[in-house]
């Protein structure tokens, strides 16, 4: 057999622009190349001599999807530059918001985007109506959440250094406690389905990275790795980006070895409790697990370990109108968060209120590297195959790591 | 009527807003078939009847597929801030060219402005187009949509406020929030960004805070600000 070239030029039902392209030389797997043809955004030139203040804002149009997450990384790191002291409860409430946005992506990535390659679909709004409506109830929900604590559910509005920019009431963390305690049921059921679906079996990433602590958090931790475990400000020490020619995404590293970011690596590296871990033992389901496309099993109980965890924090919450106070307006800070798809970082350098340095990294660029490689590891194992079969699982893993290629370049900084 | 929703460079958060017109999107499928939505569809077809363009093209492939976009529908519409002015982004150049909306390369039949477009604005336009009616924007700014809403003036709190030439459209969901409107709908038609800066330089901005207010989201009109502010 000669020569065979697979090529997916616009890979679908993920978020941004990528391809693929696998070439095939008597029988022998030659190259995988994901590259990343989406056009550079230069945030991270842009934001260079703005104000402090306006970083959040412009950081959530980074990405549609995890803006929240985005907003809350620019707003701690600028914090940590100008050690501005945080009230408890607008931690409380960005934590709020950060769980509802996680369920609102996990939605969006296991109901849209995953699940029509499992059901033989083409696409979810396929899918008999009923089932639909159970999706849409949720995933309103969700968005209803986030807006409720941040005034709008795509590119909240009221994130701001030190806090918000309203005052956030009891009566809103009730409104969205009831939200939350309706959609759980459905939740569950939905979560459910995730649990028993027959996924590809690609083992050979061992290398994983997430928050880690006292309390399974996606506010705030050290950064563990399978190696290492270190505080957010020395991430310099430890993680490294190179740019490559065939993509507009750097590639990311730790110290020299590629890594996995996301669900999976959270719930390899802390434990849930509560109905998800019931769940989770109902369907015999164990972690650690170094099948990258357990990804999508990670993100159903995701869903609902953080669906109880808002509960008990809006039952906890007793309304907020404090904000962090800026006192100075030179410093260096750096803040790594849990965004949907894994760790997510900014710093930042500011200089007479002005940001003089800016870099962000995103958990999709952390992926990149490892979806490549278990790309090549998988392929090469099904290379008898035919090339529709090869690329229906190509696209099935790459699915699964619900890689955000918007955020990965949008953040490409000028060379 | 056949659907497409087309991304170019962007956050890609109106396409997610396209999906979170949530129940009624079950509604909008009954009456219209989505041919063409590739972050939630593996096949996806040509012609389409509404071309929903997001984004801005930051290369010359993205020219090229927005031109066949344009060729490929009949009704092409310009939706969120970085199709009509290349949003926060186009505050920078690309590849030495300046980003532009796509109104700069091919023929817009409507726009949904803002970052990201109101969701009201897109079922009206859609029922607008439906039913054979005219769409049209709203053309005044969004300290109109405060008033209504009973909103303090943020300017009085010293806070830079855009909202004076501002768009309206938003409900102005920003101020309401006690954050300042950024003006991400852009300018209406027919402002006097005069009157508007020289209110703010008497409510005590200094001229380059309002120029980086002006830079965010109203490129267009930096130029004519900074003139004026050096001719004054």
């Amino acid at each position: 057999m000669a020569e065979r070239e697979i090529n997916i030029e616009d890979i679908t039902k993920i978020e941004g622009h990528a391809n693929l392209l696998i070439k095939i030389e008597n029988d022998e797997l030659k190259e995988v190349r994901l590259g990343v043809h989406e056009g550079k955004r230069f945030f991270e030139k842009f934001m260079v001599g703005r104000s402090y203040k306006k970083i959040p804002e412009m950081a959530g149009r980074i990405c549609g999807i995890c803006t929240v997450a985005h907003e809350i990384a620019a707003a701690r790191a600028v914090e940590n530059a100008l050690s501005v002291k945080v009230p408890e409860c607008v931690e409380m409430a960005r934590n709020m918001m950060l769980i509802s946005s996680h369920i609102q992506s996990h939605l969006l990535h296991l109901c849209f985007l995953a699940l029509p390659d499992y059901v033989g679909k083409d696409n979810s709004l396929e899918m008999d109506v009923e089932t639909l409506k159970k999706i849409y109830k949720v995933k309103e929900a969700a968005n209803r959440m986030t807006e409720i604590i941040g005034g709008r559910a795509v590119h909240p509005c009221d994130v701001v250094v030190g806090g918000f920019s309203r005052e956030i009431g009891r009566e809103d963390a009730e409104r969205y406690g009831k939200l939350i305690k309706e959609a759980m049921p459905i939740l569950e059921e939905i979560a459910s389905v995730f649990l028993t679906l027959d996924y590809p079996d690609i083992r050979r990433q061992n290398n994983f990275a997430s928050l880690y602590g006292d309390e399974f958090s996606l506010y705030r931790g050290m950064i563990k790795t399978s190696k290492y475990v270190f505080e957010e400000g020395e991430y310099e020490k430890y993680i490294e980006e190179r740019s490559i020619d065939y993509s507009n995404a750097n590639r990311v590293f730790v110290r020299g070895e590629d890594f996995m970011v996301g669900a999976l690596a959270r719930l390899n590296f802390n434990e849930i409790d509560g109905r998800a871990k019931e769940m989770m033992n109902e369907h015999g389901i164990k972690f650690p697990s170094n099948n990258s496309c357990h990804m999508n099993i990670a993100q159903a109980l995701e869903m609902v370990y953080f669906a109880e965890k808002a509960m008990e924090i809006a039952d906890e919450f007793n309304g907020c109108s404090e904000r962090g106070e800026v006192k100075n307006e030179n410093g260096e800070g750096v803040a790594i968060i849990e965004a949907p798809r894994g760790l997510l970082l900014h710093h930042y350098v500011i200089e007479k209120g002005k940001v003089r340095y800016a870099n962000i990294i995103t958990p999709t660029a952390m992926n990149l590297e490892s979806m490549e490689r278990d790309l090549r590891w998988h392929v090469e194992k099904i290379l008898n195959r035919d090339d529709e079969e090869i690329k229906k699982e190509a696209e099935k893993l790459i699915r699964a790591y619900d890689p955000c290629i918007s955020c990965s370049v949008h953040v490409a900084r000028v060379v | 009527m056949k659907i497409g929703v087309f991304s170019l460079t962007c956050c890609e958060g109106c396409s997610v807003q396209f999906l979170n017109i949530e129940s009624d999107i079950l509604k909008l499928v009954e009456k219209f078939d989505i041919k063409n939505f590739r972050l939630i569809k593996e096949r996806n077809e040509m012609p389409v009847d509404i071309a929903f363009v997001e984004g801005f093209p930051s290369n010359d492939e993205e020219v090229e597929k927005l031109s066949y976009i344009r060729e490929n529908s009949k009704i092409l519409v310009s939706m969120g801030a970085c199709a009509s002015n290349a949003g926060i982004p186009g505050m920078v150049n690309y590849a030495g060219k300046k980003a532009k909306g796509i109104k700069e390369y091919v023929d817009v039949d409507y726009f949904l402005y803002g970052c990201p477009f109101s969701i009201d604005e897109l079922m009206e336009l859609i029922s607008c187009i439906f039913h054979g009616k005219e769409f049209r924007n709203k053309n005044q700014n969004v300290c109109s949509e405060c008033y209504l809403r009973g909103v303090d003036c943020l300017l009085d709190k010293h806070i830079l406020c855009m909202g004076g030439v501002a768009r309206a459209g938003c409900n102005a969901v920003c101020p309401y929030n006690g954050h300042e409107c950024s003006a991400c709908r852009g300018g209406y038609e027919g402002i006097d960004i005069k009157s508007h800066a020289r209110l703010l330089l008497s409510k005590g901005f200094s001229e380059e805070e309002i120029i980086d207010a002006y830079e965010m989201y109203m490129h267009e009109y930096v130029e004519e600000l900074k003139k004026w502010l050096k001719e004054r």
